[in-house]
């Protein structure tokens, strides 16, 4: 049976060239880059290439661009790091009530060091609220934290306007941004849109898990959670991850390069799939539907009279595997995305809510058969469940 | 000098007629338990009615201990030093056996007995040298040792038998119970919850072999419900000499047609009379003559006399209840020692929750469920969910399905 993998926003398959290089860097170029010998010399210069390819990318120096474990440890640098350091200035924060795990707990956790943080609030379709910016920042903001394209909906966060909205108020307001999901599906120049910190995670790239990386701008900065050797310029210390890291390079090279082709593909297999799904009634977009408020990547569908886990497994009886916005699990509200509770869906709506998110290695075909897979499947379970519309 | 334990087996010795049987059982068990062990092998020594393992080094211990605390039908576990009938041996043996003991000094009493009848020292002739040896090594070193000879707190053991000389005292309490295999063959009703896996170990403790029978509704329920009751049953199996059975029925049918044509308030009422009637298709099959369940009375809707009564009338199996009398704090303090809570916990569908009715008939009425049971196809519908069903072994290391 084939298998149609339509979760990419969770992760992604490693291309051939890019796994080919970290294996190469593992078997054959596997000196410390610290060494002092030719062997080490080599390995520093693929690091130092990839640093370039990346910076060039984003428009930003290469000494500007640290290498991290991926979005998580990226975020949990640039929240952490700049509430402690600007922590005389003030010791208040800002995020979207969207933001990703990895924000969100940190800036709880924040909390228990007598830190603040408000939630800028999202309309129905999952964009912040601009107007309401102003009036949040208070005369003790230090920080502003924004994804630029939301993971569970694909909403793009109107990043330079918020910058202006920041600017109007005070210029010297901090602003991070989580690119997990845009970068490399995006043209993305930090200095245009303002942004001072930016993270990025490799495995949402089709580089491996456990790579990635944050940008600082110069003349910020960030006290390090990893003390040690002094590697990446004393703010990350830790034997790089070199095979990591120039898959990483690679990676986000080919992205650049291929940027607009892999678009072209992915909003084919987007509007072919939904072409599909016109054979079933009862469902909607979650999520922007005007063009270019949204990353075609990301899918985000709320089918009437279903429950999304038990809709997953079913789907995953016939090879498409995707993500869901609830775990029947648990009928409690804590299980419910975050996502969508903000952009206040009823609870019916996200229990029946599902997620596809595609790359540029999704076929048509595969659309057609996945959209084919979910006409045949939730008509029956909708009448198993009883629950009608 | 070699140290061993010494397995005492309480209620055994009142068998009578069936008392070898029920040894030769636990010793073979015994045998079982310290060949999974890890440790080096070494054969069990049974000589005059007693059950000796042997010990290879000292630092054995805490794993023996371990291992042999889950080997039901041993009541204590004496740890045992093994001398020379001379009675200067014997006294260096006593004196290290009191010191390990009560390494702090304390008040303890000397017992002995001879089976050797020509030993030169009479009985309390022995405790007397092995007191007095005692009192003299110790006294001048500041921890002290003093007689009690009322209702002595702890008693140093000599025993004089014909082919060696052994010294003892104190013991660690066994797991008791009666060895497995001994009690016959049932199924256990497992879920996953916290009640059904002490459940079965209530089961194992009175020897009773299980095979555990779990119900998965997938898509309804997740497959890692199913490998959570998988986990809980590796567990388990380390109680039943390493293996425990665990069949999966499949029962997405009968629950969607259980939903489709019975009234909502009896849902669970139907569908937990089907999960005894498969239950006892399952424990027919493997010679087993009763079905074990966690249900304890008043906890869920399900578990009313009046919804036992409606559900336990589609067999005429015993259905053993270990539970029925325990209170939810004490099953979760069982499960906590048994080392399943944490496992139970996990947040995973089980099949009971996703068709839950919002108002479950808490006093079923039995004529009015089986007229509902009317319009389906029992049968064909049992057929189909043992068919389309899955068994696996769980053993410590891990499952295989077979």
């Amino acid at each position: 049976m084939q298998e149609i993998y339509f979760d990419n926003a969770a992760t992604t398959q490693v291309l051939p060239e890019v796994a080919d290089l970290a294996l190469h860097m593992m078997r054959e170029e596997y000196g410390n880059p610290s060494a002092l010998y030719q062997k080490g010399l080599r390995a520093e210069r693929c690091v130092k290439q990839a640093r370039e390819q990346i910076a060039a990318q984003i428009g930003a120096k290469p000494q500007e661009i640290i290498f991290t474990s991926g979005g998580t440890e990226s975020n949990n640098m640039a929240v952490r790091g700049v509430m402690h350091n600007r922590a005389k200035r003030g010791r208040h924060l800002i995020i979207s009530s969207v933001e990703h795990q990895s924000v969100m707990q940190t800036a709880r956790a924040l909390l228990e060091e007598d830190f603040d943080f408000d939630l800028l609030p999202v309309n129905g379709q999952g964009v912040i609220n601009l107007a309401a910016v102003p009036k949040m920042i208070r005369p003790d903001t230090v920080l502003v934290s924004v994804m630029l394209v939301n993971n569970e909906v694909g909403a793009l966060q109107p990043i330079a306007e918020l910058r202006q909205a920041m600017n109007s108020v005070r210029a010297n307001l901090l602003l991070h941004v989580d690119a997990v999901q845009g970068f490399g599906k995006m043209p993305l120049d930090v200095h245009q849109l303002g942004i001072d910190f930016l993270s990025v995670s490799g495995h949402k790239l089709h580089a491996p898990k456990g790579t990635g990386f944050l940008y600082v701008r110069q003349g910020l900065r960030v006290p390090p959670l990893l003390t040690g050797g002094g590697q990446e310029g004393g703010w990350r210390s830790g034997t790089e991850n070199v095979p990591g890291i120039c898959a990483l390079g690679l990676a986000a090279q080919l992205a650049g390069e291929q940027m607009q082709a892999r678009r072209e593909q992915i909003e084919k297999v987007r509007q072919t799939f939904l072409q599909g799904l016109q054979n079933l009634d009862g469902w909607e977009i979650n999520g922007p539907t005007a063009e270019a408020a949204y990353l075609p990547n990301i899918l985000n569908i709320y089918f009437a009279g279903v429950k999304s886990e038990i809709l997953l497994h079913l789907l995953e009886t016939e090879g498409l595997l995707v993500a869901a916005g609830s775990a029947c699990a648990n009928n409690h509200k804590d299980s419910l995305s975050h996502v969508l509770r903000a952009m206040q869906l009823r609870r019916a709506q996200i229990e029946g809510s599902l997620r596809f998110s595609f790359s540029h290695l999704n076929t048509t075909e595969e659309a057609e058969r996945a959209a084919q897979i979910i006409c045949q499947q939730v008509p029956p379970l909708r009448e198993t469940l009883h629950l009608g519309r | 000098m070699s140290q061993l334990l010494m397995i005492k087996y309480g209620e055994l010795g009142l068998k009578g007629k069936n008392k070898n049987l029920f040894i030769n059982r636990l010793v073979q068990n015994i045998q079982q338990a310290l060949n999974a062990s890890g440790l080096p092998t070494r054969q069990v020594q049974t000589t005059r009615g007693r059950i000796m393992v042997p010990v290879l080094e000292e630092a054995e211990l805490p794993a023996l201990r371990e291992h042999l605390g889950r080997v039901f039908g041993i009541y204590a576990i004496c740890p045992v030093q093994r001398t020379t009938k001379e009675l200067p041996a014997i006294q260096r043996t006593a004196l290290r056996v009191l010191q390990e003991s009560l390494p702090n000094g304390g008040e303890f009493k000397v017992e002995s007995r001879r089976s050797d009848k020509s030993f030169p020292l009479l009985s309390p002739q022995i405790s007397q040298a092995v007191a007095g040896y005692i009192f003299d090594q110790t006294s001048a070193n500041g921890v002290l040792y003093r007689a009690q000879m009322r209702h002595p707190e702890h008693i140093l053991q000599v025993e004089v038998r014909d082919e060696a000389a052994y010294v003892y005292c104190g013991s660690w309490p066994g797991a008791k119970g009666m060895p497995v295999g001994t009690g016959g063959r049932a199924v256990v009703m497992l879920s996953g919850g916290i009640d059904s896996p002490v459940a079965a170990w209530l089961a194992m403790k009175r020897g009773v072999t299980v095979e555990a029978v779990h119900f998965e509704s997938f898509p309804f329920t997740s497959e890692r419900a199913q490998e959570k009751v998988l986990d809980l049953a590796r567990e388990l199996a380390r109680w039943q000499n390493g293996q425990l059975k665990v069949h999966c029925i499949h029962f997405t049918e009968i629950q969607k047609a259980i939903h489709a044509a019975c009234p909502e308030e009896y849902g669970i009422t139907i569908m937990r009379r089907f999960m005894f009637r498969l239950a006892e298709r399952v424990a027919r099959s493997s010679a087993g003559l009763a079905i074990y369940t966690g249900e304890s009375v008043g906890q869920v809707a399900s578990q009313t006399l009046e919804s036992m009564y409606v559900i336990n009338e589609v067999t005429k199996m015993p259905v053993l209840r270990p539970l029925v009398g325990f209170d939810k704090e004490e099953i979760m303090a069982r499960a906590k020692q048994l080392g399943t809570y944490e496992t139970s916990i996990r947040p995973y569908e089980d099949c009971c929750t996703v068709f839950l009715p919002a108002h479950p008939k808490i006093k079923p009425r039995l004529a009015e469920a089986q007229a509902m049971e009317e319009k389906l196809p029992i049968k064909q519908l049992m057929d189909e969910a043992l068919a389309a069903s899955k068994t696996w072994l769980a053993t410590p290391k891990g499952v295989e399905e077979i």
